[in-house]
């Protein structure tokens, strides 16, 4: 082959073996004369042809120190390399590209066939410098594609490692998972996950360990203090310095610190019984694989924190239930127990009143009968109290039956008549409109009505007191009618401030005024109970000076 | 360095001629070969390589089905090796006789050869090896029903073969993650799990992984109600396994092609897939598990189709099919549907 076909060869090559191959072909046609080895600039062989040709040290190194294609005989200068190739000559090719001296190349052949260095060989000198350097471009390319792929192998063994840990809710399992994950992605034989508790620091998870982790292991402490990976070598004695991973037989060492939202709370520690050198991708993986691990003992933290709070709550909420019902339990007790003496106190003083052990002079007659009044306020006060206990405990029963509102409202207006004549008022009731029934505990609606009517006396000096009721519908949602009956008690009293018609219906509340006039301070709230337990309401209209109107809606039968 | 022995190098070129014929599939000639690569390796006393020879043939008599001589071979490569300090082959001659174990359904064996293989694997730094050991425990904790201590060795298996950089294994290993967390109902993750296989065995160019994973990926892609993309998957599965001539993927595409009907509404189309996947299944011994994942879903369609008499039929059948292959978690599994059922 001549040298212009051997240099087109060359460009085609593109690889430095082909493009060495197509050259030694130009120095002779005795096969087994020939060989050529490409040189890099260090001195070591690039390639060579045939495959394992080699050349000599000093051949080599006049190859690299040539400034231009020398031809140079083997005898005498080299004779190790005249020794395999008897009577043979050398073309020394320094290559050069941009950069400047790229190697060289040695042909060796009969020196018959080893033409002259001319400017040909300059070329083809070009040539392998080219090819050369392109061919080490592709593979630096390569080498950077293998060391991308592998990071993306990397990443996404995290992110599989990552996503199994989310689906995990026991931490313990997460570190475990990442402690045996860790032992195989960086090699190790051992790894430990450990977390300061207090003074001490505890391994939480671990896995290859020869022993169960009992003490405590200093060197995770001390990267957790440090904050940042350390490593431990191995001593002359062939094992490190550290109790705890010497027991387990550690020849290198890593610990990293497991870190979140800028505290150190512990230490990955990954051990090796074997010499080994750890690397920056090592101390990369450790730390990535020591998130997981912060985060998963985070989670623990806050779930462990979370669990005691919901304990606490829990606590307590069985001490607010203790309380209630204890509360509901005096109360009931309490009443039940006050009403007996009560009742007997009444019944002995009626006796006395009625004279039946005696009579009695007009001062003892007036205390007694005092006395009678004292007593029945407070058996009233017991009632309502008993009352409003069953209510909050959803024990009050009701009766429920069909009932005429005006028969309840008679029983109502009777009771209250002989307070209406005793303070000189009015009583107006409306004129008789007709009602559909009712179905409601009767003697709930007579207790809510008793206790507006007595109100509506106690409030009322001078003027009416007067009962108005209606059947009234009213609409609820789309094309929905719903019916009531309602009974509308007014009286011609002071009236309540607006800021106050709320307070009116609160336990033991009574407004400005009120108290002069007794009472408990419970009807209003027990009335408003009554009524949204039978499926009603009971709301105030009112106005300072212009009287008060409680209203009383109640479900009519058929709504 | 001295160049090795005439024996020795004979030695060697047998073991690669042999391991040529295995790669191939050429089980007798392999056997063969690796045999006289045993014979040379004794004449020079080459014991790495003796042990070598041994573990392969112990390979071979292992593909050949002939279990007692396979276990006898590579137990005598495990003390070869052992005595001798040779530790990578120690390790080796132990995977081996894991692989032999989990064969043989016999699961503690297996699980401590796994072990051992493990440990060794380390010691050497061989992160191939570790690999292997993590993804073939994976193999035995799935077997014995823990889909979760599986998960976390198949974890294990990738984490080692991202080290080693071998990226054939780590594409075993997601595929046989992904099965792990289908088995624990994570059918997103598992989804996930098998996408990642395919990326790698079509980097890869390896047709048989990648219709299996595609195939494997169908159920995953069915529970998460994506049955139009499980479709295209079994699709791709089908083509390719074809082309193989992979009887087992064929038969797992059709019985998922059942699935999805079923899970469609469409009986009569699933009657149909699932007669044709049990043609494909037969008597074969080595299809055992198709068949008793077809008997499965069979009792699924006939259970869905109200004939429960039938369906508690088959989920008996499946019951004994997974017992012979020791496979209890799914036996208990076919046995609690068929419970759930009146005689």
């Amino acid at each position: 082959m001549d040298l212009r076909d051997a240099l087109i060869r060359v460009y085609e090559s593109g690889d430095p073996a082909a493009a060495l191959a197509a050259v030694a072909s130009c120095i002779g046609t005795d096969a087994g004369a020939r060989c050529a080895v490409w040189i890099e600039p260090s001195g070591a062989a690039r390639a060579a042809w045939p495959q394992g040709a080699a050349v000599s040290p000093a051949l080599t190194d006049a190859a690299l120190h040539v400034p231009a294609p020398h031809v140079q005989p083997l005898q005498p200068a080299f004779p190790d390399d005249a020794a395999e190739h008897p009577g043979g000559a050398a073309m020394l090719l320094p290559l050069r590209d941009g950069a400047g001296p790229a190697g060289a190349v040695v042909l060796i052949g009969a020196a018959d066939d080893i033409g002259d260095p001319g400017p040909e060989w300059e070329a083809l000198g070009h040539a392998l410098a080219h090819v050369g350097t392109l061919a080490a471009r592709v593979r630096e390319l390569e080498e950077e594609r293998e060391t991308l792929r592998r990071r993306a192998e990397e990443s996404e063994a995290l992110h599989v490692l990552g996503l199994a840990a989310n689906r995990t809710l026991d931490p313990e399992q997460v570190l475990q998972m990442v402690a045996r994950f860790t032992r195989t992605l960086l090699g190790a034989h051992y790894v430990t996950v450990s977390a300061l508790d207090g003074e001490r620091i505890r391994t939480l998870a671990s896995a290859g360990l020869r022993t169960a982790a009992s003490g405590d292991d200093p060197f995770a402490a001390r990267v957790a203090e440090a904050g940042k990976p350390l490593t431990l070598e191995a001593g002359a004695e062939g094992l490190v310095d550290e109790p705890f991973h010497a027991a387990e037989g550690m020849r290198s060492g890593l610990g990293v610190p497991l870190a979140l939202y800028a505290e150190t709370f512990g230490a990955l520690v990954v051990g090796y019984r074997r010499p080994y050198e750890v690397t920056p991708r090592d101390v990369r993986l450790a730390m990535t694989l020591a998130g997981h691990a912060a985060v998963a003992i985070s989670n623990a933290r806050l779930h462990g924190a979370l669990e005691e709070r919901s304990r606490e709550l829990e606590r307590a909420n069985e001490e607010l239930r203790w309380s209630a019902e204890a509360k509901d339990r005096f109360f009931a007790s309490v009443s039940h127990e006050l009403r007996t003496p009560l009742n007997a106190i009444l019944g002995y003083n009626s006796l006395l009143i009625d004279g039946v052990v005696g009579s009695l002079g007009p001062e003892s007659r007036a205390m007694l009968e005092r006395a009678q009044r004292a007593t029945n306020n407070l058996l009233f006060l017991v009632n309502d109290v008993l009352d409003l206990s069953k209510m909050e405990a959803g024990k009050l029963e009701l009766v429920i039956q069909p009932l005429s509102l005006y028969e309840v409202l008679d029983e109502a207006v009777s009771t209250v008549t002989p307070q209406v004549r005793e303070k000189g008022l009015a009583l107006a009731i409306t004129p008789h409109v007709e009602l559909p029934p009712l179905r409601s505990d009767a003697d709930r609606v007579r207790q809510i009505l008793v206790n507006l009517l007595s109100n509506a006396v106690k409030f009322t000096d001078r003027g009416t007191v007067s009962v108005a009721v209606a059947a009234v519908d009213a609409a609820e949602g789309e094309g929905e009618v719903r019916h009531w009956v309602e009974a509308r008690v007014s009286d011609t009293g002071p009236g309540i401030a607006p800021e106050d018609q709320e307070r009116v219906f609160h336990e033991f509340e009574q407004v400005s005024g009120a108290s002069s006039r007794g009472g408990t301070g419970l009807g209003l709230p027990i009335s408003r109970k009554l009524a949204r337990l039978l499926g009603g309401e009971l709301r105030l209209e009112s106005a300072p000076g212009r009287g008060s109107t409680f209203i009383l809606r109640l479900p009519a039968a058929d709504a | 360095m001295p160049s090795a022995a005439p024996a020795v190098q004979d030695a060697r070129a047998l073991a690669e001629r042999a391991a040529d014929e295995e790669g191939h599939g050429r089980w007798d000639g392999a056997a063969r070969l690796y045999a006289l690569a045993f014979r040379a390796a004794v004449l020079d006393r080459a014991l790495p390589e003796a042990a070598n020879a041994l573990r392969g043939q112990a390979r071979m008599r292992h593909q050949q089905g002939r279990y007692d001589e396979a276990e006898e071979l590579a137990g005598l490569s495990l003390e070869m090796a052992e005595r001798s300090g040779l530790r990578q082959e120690a390790a080796r001659a132990l995977n081996v006789l894991g692989t032999l174990g989990l064969i043989r359904c016999d699961w503690d064996t297996a699980r401590a050869m796994f072990d051992r293989t493990l440990e060794l694997a380390l010691d050497i730094g061989d992160d191939d090896l570790a690999g292997l050991a993590c993804l073939n425990a994976g193999v035995v904790a799935t077997n014995v029903g823990d889909p979760r201590e599986a998960r976390a060795l198949f974890l294990e298996s990738i984490g080692a073969f991202v080290r080693s950089g071998n990226s054939s294994n780590a594409m075993r290993a997601y595929n046989n993650l992904g099965m792990a967390s289908a088995e624990l109902g994570e059918w997103m993750a598992a989804e996930l799990y098998f996408t990642r296989g395919i990326e790698i065995a079509e980097r890869l160019s390896s047709p048989p992984m990648l219709a299996r994973l595609y195939c494997n990926r169908a159920e995953p892609l069915v529970r998460v109600g994506e049955t139009e993309r499980a479709r295209a998957s079994l699709g791709r599965a089908e083509e390719i396994a074809a082309s193989l001539g992979d009887r087992t993927t064929l038969a797992d595409v059709g019985r998922l092609r059942a699935l999805v009907a079923r899970v469609e509404g469409d009986f009569a189309a699933a009657d149909e897939l699932l007669e044709a996947a049990h043609s494909l299944v037969g008597d074969d011994p080595a299809l055992i598990w198709q068949r008793a994942d077809y008997f499965m879903e069979a009792g699924h369609l006939r259970e869905a189709q109200g004939r429960r008499p039938e369906a508690r039929d088959f989920y008996v059948h499946a019951e004994k099919a997974f017992l012979s292959i020791r496979a209890d978690s799914h036996a208990r599994e076919a046995q609690r549907h068929a419970a759930a059922l009146p005689a």
